[in-house]
């Protein structure tokens, strides 16, 4: 897609983005990474939330947004009848 | 539990969630880090111009952020010249084999339910745990 430029400007807004997620994270320190990795250790569960959270954001952007609104208004519908019901 | 930090690492992961998106609808490629800076070494000077902003991008990004107060926490690197040396070496060769990443594979394949970006991500973390394992709390 697009001209040189625009694929300049492109990869440079995604990674400007990408490398203030990965500083604002703290992944950037080796010892998250290896408190993660440790699990015999003082476990460090943060990469869990990092992976988590950036799957489900980069998996409702890019196509698998029909299978998350599905599963959403399916919950959503759950809850609707639980509420509707009464306790 | 030591460090546990769940909402930085939350709104970390949707930034890099959000990078990961953009770069797909704009320009189409998977932001993959390893691939795109191993792309750097194969001179197609059509993408160098792209990859090189990416890395360019990557780093500002970060630096950014560790510029503000609240990310001034020191970063170390407490390991030796030559293991970190090896290291990186390992890493460079290990993930051009491997076609991925903790990004690629982990990130834009697991995104997209890929098989063997589910394979790769999990063949990685296992060993990496294994290795931690034995370096800390066997030998």
């Amino acid at each position: 897609m697009g001209s040189g430029a625009t694929r300049v400007l492109a990869a440079l807004a995604s990674s400007l983005v990408f490398g203030l997620g990965l500083a604002v994270s703290g992944m950037m320190n080796p010892a998250k990474i290896i408190g993660f990795l440790d699990v015999a250790g003082d476990w460090d569960p943060t990469l869990v939330f990092v992976i988590g959270s950036a799957l489900l954001v980069a998996a409702l952007g890019t196509g698998l947004a029909p299978d998350f609104a599905f599963v959403v208004a399916m919950l959503v519908g759950m809850g609707l009848h639980t509420w509707l019901r009464g306790p | 539990m030591q460090d546990f930090t769940p909402i930085s690492g939350f709104v970390g992961g949707v930034l890099i969630g959000l990078a990961v998106a953009l770069m797909l609808l704009l320009n189409g490629r998977i932001a993959g880090i390893s691939g795109i800076v191993g792309g750097l070494l194969t001179l197609r000077l059509r993408d160098t111009f792209w990859r090189a902003a990416f890395v360019v991008g990557l780093v500002l990004g970060a630096l950014t952020y560790l510029s503000t107060a609240e990310g001034s926490a020191p970063v170390r690197v407490l390991a030796s010249l030559p293991a970190i040396l090896v290291g990186a070496l390992l890493i460079g060769f290990g993930t051009r084999l491997g076609s991925g990443c903790t990004s690629g594979h982990g990130l834009c394949g697991m995104a997209h339910l890929s098989r063997r970006s589910v394979v790769a991500t999990a063949t990685f973390f296992g060993v990496a745990m294994l290795t931690v394992f034995i370096t800390r709390h066997v030998l």
